[in-house]
């Protein structure tokens, strides 16, 4: 038995392909499949979220469960005086909202927060910080916000988005198992984020809609509908943007022209703020500066 | 901010991934043409030379190679879709050819002519081997009997 | 393309031979078998997924180690071996190797 020396070429047990190449068709079709069923998973939830009645969802959270909600609320006497006069706007709102919405009930809460912002929570609460009040100039844009909050619980968005967070995470859970690696689950889990975010910025743009439309209906006219918005945008400009799809909310500019074509449209004389209110958002920014 | 540290570890991944390859297997091959004289086998039974004994003695060569971030990355996605993982087999090519090659030049210190019933194990080192997706490295071990002349027969 | 896992061909003589040749492949089945396969688990029974996974890779290990035996110019592999080793939860690493040789036919 003789030997012969042969070389075996190469190729046979390892494929010559360029890496960059697997590289880019899997990182899109993953990205692609990825949107895809994040979308149609996100759609099946909210279609759920439809049969599950408001009654049933502000008994789940309950009046407490606002308190579990990472911030403290404002007890002082200004600030439940305060409250009680949101709570009375609020529901003065809701009377016009229409038949339809007669089902839900509205819980308004202070947070003891110097940063203007206000959110729905689920269960009809709506959170309205301080530092919302020093803002806002008029009634009329006072009105606005708490309305754009109502809408996103009429429209039962809270609850949606919950949803479609739990069906996202679940589906990430059974694709990966428990333990898959961190940075694909990092890189898996922020491609879905990016669909969801689209979802929410449709949220927020349909809740302005139905804000202004509601304003409308109260007050007669849209003046000080885009009030809190320019605001914001006189501060952002200090921050610095980040890209619109990254964002959770629709552009500032965006929704103020919107707001601010109609309000001409629709001109009326604004309501001003009680005086106890303008003392409140004095003090307000006067603690914060401290 | 987690997408550039992502970014920066696949990108120093596939620049130094690729590189350390590309080395590694010019070395191999070239290691692979010089030792190409001598032969390894996995047949058990030594061939019969009339006039030496022969002397038999194990010999080994193991290599523990890991694999780059980059590739992990793609491996990591393609198992997601199925099919061949390219990404680990020229991962397992090189270590195991590694672990041959040293188990020859060994064989070829003790003057052996030939290495009988070669045998290779493969092994994966990990955290957690347990883990999906955990591949980190792999150690192979080749060894088998290297054959070599003894002393001539009086007759 | 003789493959045997013994030291000769039964019945003919082998007159060259060429060294160990190897074939190997890793592969893997889409999530969701290895959901369903994580579910059989719970029940037990054969994973159908990961048979055919494992034959699949088994073949193609020996194709490539064939291919290699061509190129050689061998028309047999003698004393073939497989290991199979778990380098990733849900892939399959199949590894053949043998002795190429030529025998007279």
């Amino acid at each position: 038995m003789r030997y012969t020396p042969v070389q075996p070429p190469e190729g046979i047990n390892v494929i010559d392909e360029h890496p960059l190449k697997s590289f880019f068709i899997l990182t899109v079709g993953t990205i692609g499949v990825l949107l895809v069923v994040v979308a149609v998973l996100g759609l099946a939830a909210d279609y759920l979220v439809k049969y599950i009645p408001v009654e049933y969802e502000q008994n789940l959270f309950s009046k407490e469960s606002v308190y579990l909600m990472p911030f403290a609320t404002d007890k002082s006497e200004e600030g439940l005086q305060t409250k009680q006069y949101l709570q009375n706007l609020v529901d003065e709102l809701h009377a016009v909202a229409g038949e339809e919405y007669a089902g839900h009930h509205f819980q308004v809460e202070i947070a003891d927060d110097y940063e203007a912002n206000a959110f729905a929570v689920p269960g009809g609460h709506i959170v309205v910080t301080k530092g919302l009040f020093s803002s806002i100039e008029s009634e009329n844009g006072l009105s606005m916000i708490l309305a754009h909050e109502m809408a996103h619980h009429y429209e039962r968005h809270p609850l949606r988005s919950t949803g479609r967070g739990l069906v996202v995470s679940l589906f990430l859970l059974t694709v990966l198992g428990a333990d898959g690696s961190s940075f694909l689950q990092g890189f898996l889990g922020n491609t879905a984020s990016i669909t969801n975010l689209a979802f929410s910025r449709q949220q927020e743009a349909d809740s302005d809609v139905f804000a202004s439309d509601l304003l409308m209906k109260f007050y007669g006219h849209a003046s000080g509908a885009a009030e809190f918005f320019q605001y914001v945008e006189s501060e952002e400009g200090s921050i610095g943007e980040v890209p619109s799809f990254l964002s959770t909310h629709p552009a500032t500019e965006d929704r103020i022209s919107n707001l601010i074509e109609l309000e001409n449209q629709h001109a009326g004389d604004k309501k001003p703020l009680p005086n106890f209110l303008n003392n409140y958002a004095a003090s307000a920014s006067e603690q914060e500066e401290q | 901010m987690e997408i550039i540290v992502l970014l920066i570890l696949l990108a120093t991944g596939y620049f130094f991934g690729q590189r350390a390859e590309k080395k590694h297997f010019k070395s191999i091959i070239e290691r692979e043409k010089a030792h190409l004289h001598f032969p390894v086998v996995t047949m058990r039974t030594p061939p019969a030379i009339a006039q030496h004994e022969l002397n038999a003695e194990l010999v080994a060569g193991n290599a523990v190679i890991s694999i780059d971030f980059f590739k992990k990355f793609v491996a990591s996605l393609k198992m997601l879709f199925g099919g061949r993982v390219t990404q680990y087999e020229s991962l397992l090519d090189r270590a195991r050819r590694e672990a041959l090659l040293r188990m020859k030049e060994q064989a070829a210190l003790k003057n052996a002519f030939v290495v009988m019933n070669a045998r290779v194990e493969t092994a994966s080192i990990s955290k957690n081997s347990k883990r999906r997706n955990s591949v980190g490295a792999i150690e192979v071990l080749a060894y088998g009997t290297a054959i070599s002349l003894g002393k001539k027969i009086q007759r | 393309m003789l493959l045997t896992n013994l030291e000769q061909v039964p019945g003919k003589k082998i007159v060259q031979h060429f060294g160990l040749v190897q074939g190997n492949t890793i592969r893997a089945k889409h999530v969701g078998k290895d959901f369903l396969a994580g579910l059989k688990n719970i029940f037990g029974g054969e994973l159908g997924a990961y048979t055919e996974l494992l034959a699949e890779s088994r073949q193609e290990a020996t194709d490539r180690m064939i291919q290699q035996a061509i190129s050689m110019g061998a028309n047999a592999i003698v004393n073939v071996r497989y290991s199979t080793s778990s380098v990733a939860q849900g892939a399959a690493e199949l590894y053949a190797y043998g002795t190429a040789v030529k025998v007279d036919l």
